[in-house]
């Protein structure tokens, strides 16, 4: 199908899109936590697709080198938004670390007695409460399973940056799965 | 193929003017037309529609405006806008399920008039 | 433990990302203190949480309308160049009309003047405007095509009040 598609057959690219376009869209809606964006991206990720068809080596699976392009397309899309935003205290308090770093492991199983359909309901909701850097390390390591030095070059960032912002996410994500509220932690 | 056209008014202000019961436009259509800059829009008035293949269908939007739709086959279509009875604009594309057509102008005090016309089926 | 470092350190065991000896010495930790135990729990837990999350997420537009958009997009030619150039009347307009043009979705814009037949079907769209000061405009990635029209054309009727198009 592949093949085919870099000969220009469009129909058998259309089949593609059709095969990976849920992936390829969940992938941006992760990252950017708003449908019509993460429809604009993702189509123009397509778009892109077609244009380097004849780069695909086949070296990783053509999801794969899809998804990469599209998570591109939205850090660059996150970088220009970054710029025109001012930063909140509670962003700032995030990059710091928060009172999170501090608190005792004590979540046991942060999943644990929840249905699996409440579960991803909670997912959602505590990806949008991160902040686009914490939100992005963690999908770039829990989804597309990048390592450390990856997920560095991809964000512009020391790996010791990457390693602080995986743990206040993962951190925050087990704080917020079981609804914890900050006082109860002190 | 099956139509649906929607005369909206489009303003910055928060309300339709007092006495006119216009509803907001859904969310779906809002996001088609996103390139526009008014922050709301209002539907005045909706006309669903058929027109059988191959055939023409003539469809008033108001008083002043009308809308000949013509089948072309293949998913085509000619499109021609009346005002005041003289023909403004003629447009002939393709139309595929979800896509729309806007032809639209200026109204008083800075708002404007669009008549979105969508594929159904 | 509140060593920070340590703390990353143990991420880091878990992501695999230590050389042998350093896993070692994570293993050594483990086995001493429940605290470091527990953490290392909570954080592949969390892992486990998010494993899937992703596959529940379906695009919310139909196979064809997706498809027609991208197709579009790629099927698209060289932008259209104005028939007869006024460079400050058009941007004006479009200013006045459409959200800053920085967005992907904006693709061509074509200006046509009085021409009673003028077809454009390098764009897949033929238009034939009567009305002079009309405009073209596609949003592919909304699959929306705007003919902006001065319709009402008469301003002193439009300041009047004279040509509401909603009576």
């Amino acid at each position: 199908m592949v093949r085919a598609a870099q000969q220009g057959d469009m129909a058998a690219f259309e089949e593609l899109v059709a095969r990976h376009r849920d992936k390829i869209y969940a992938r941006a809606y992760s990252m950017m936590r708003n449908e019509e964006e993460a429809i604009d991206l993702s189509q123009e990720a397509w778009v892109k697709g077609w244009q380097r068809l004849s780069q695909f080596q086949g070296d990783s699976s053509f999801g794969t080198w899809m998804t990469r392009i599209v998570i591109n397309l939205c850090l660059d899309q996150l970088r220009k938004q970054k710029r025109h935003r001012t930063e909140s205290m509670e962003e700032l308090n995030e990059e710091s670390g928060g009172v999170e770093r501090q608190m005792p492991a004590v979540i046991i199983n942060p999943a644990a007695g929840i249905e699996r359909a409440e579960l991803r309901q909670r997912i959602d909701r505590a990806l949008g409460q991160l902040s686009y850097e914490h939100r992005t390390v963690l999908v770039l390591h829990e989804f597309e399973e990048l390592e450390y030095k990856q997920i560095a070059k991809v964000m512009e960032c020391s790996i010791g940056t990457v390693m602080s912002r995986l743990f206040y996410a993962r951190r925050k994500m087990a704080v917020l799965l079981t609804d914890l509220k900050k006082e109860d932690l002190r | 193929m099956k139509f649906q056209v929607q005369l909206v008014w489009a303003t910055d202000d928060a309300k339709p003017p007092a006495g006119k019961n216009y509803k907001p436009l859904e969310p779906a259509i809002r996001r088609q037309i996103k390139a526009l800059k008014w922050r709301n829009y209002f539907e005045v008035r909706r006309i669903d529609f058929s027109v059988p293949a191959g055939e023409a269908k003539k469809v008033p939007i108001s008083e002043k405006c009308e809308l000949d739709l013509k089948d072309l086959g293949h998913s085509k279509i000619e499109v021609v806008l009346f005002g005041k009875g003289k023909e403004v604009a003629r447009v002939r594309q393709a139309l595929h399920k979800g896509e729309i057509l806007v032809p639209g102008g200026d109204a008083p005090n800075e708002t404007a008039w669009l008549a979105i016309l969508k594929r159904i089926e | 433990m509140s060593n920070q470092e340590e703390q990353l350190k143990l991420q880091a065991y878990l992501d695999g990302e230590l050389s042998e000896s350093e896993s070692r010495e994570v293993e050594n930790r483990l086995a001493r203190e429940p605290d470091a135990a527990a953490l290392l729990a909570e954080l592949r837990q969390t892992g486990e949480a998010l494993a899937g999350f992703e596959e529940g997420i379906q695009l919310p537009e139909s196979r064809e309308f997706y498809w027609s958009k991208i197709q579009r997009q790629i099927s698209a030619p060289e932008p259209l160049r104005e028939a007869t150039p006024s460079p400050a009347p058009l941007i004006q307009r479009l200013r006045r009309l459409f959200v800053p043009l920085a967005g992907l979705a904006l693709v061509t814009v074509a200006v046509l003047v009085s021409i009673p037949s003028a077809p454009q079907e390098n764009i897949g769209v033929e238009t034939s405007l009567a009305d002079s000061g009309a405009m073209v405009y596609h949003d592919y990635s909304a699959g929306a095509t705007f003919v902006w029209l001065s319709y009402p054309a008469d301003k002193e009727a439009v300041d009047n009040d004279e040509m509401d198009p909603f009576e």
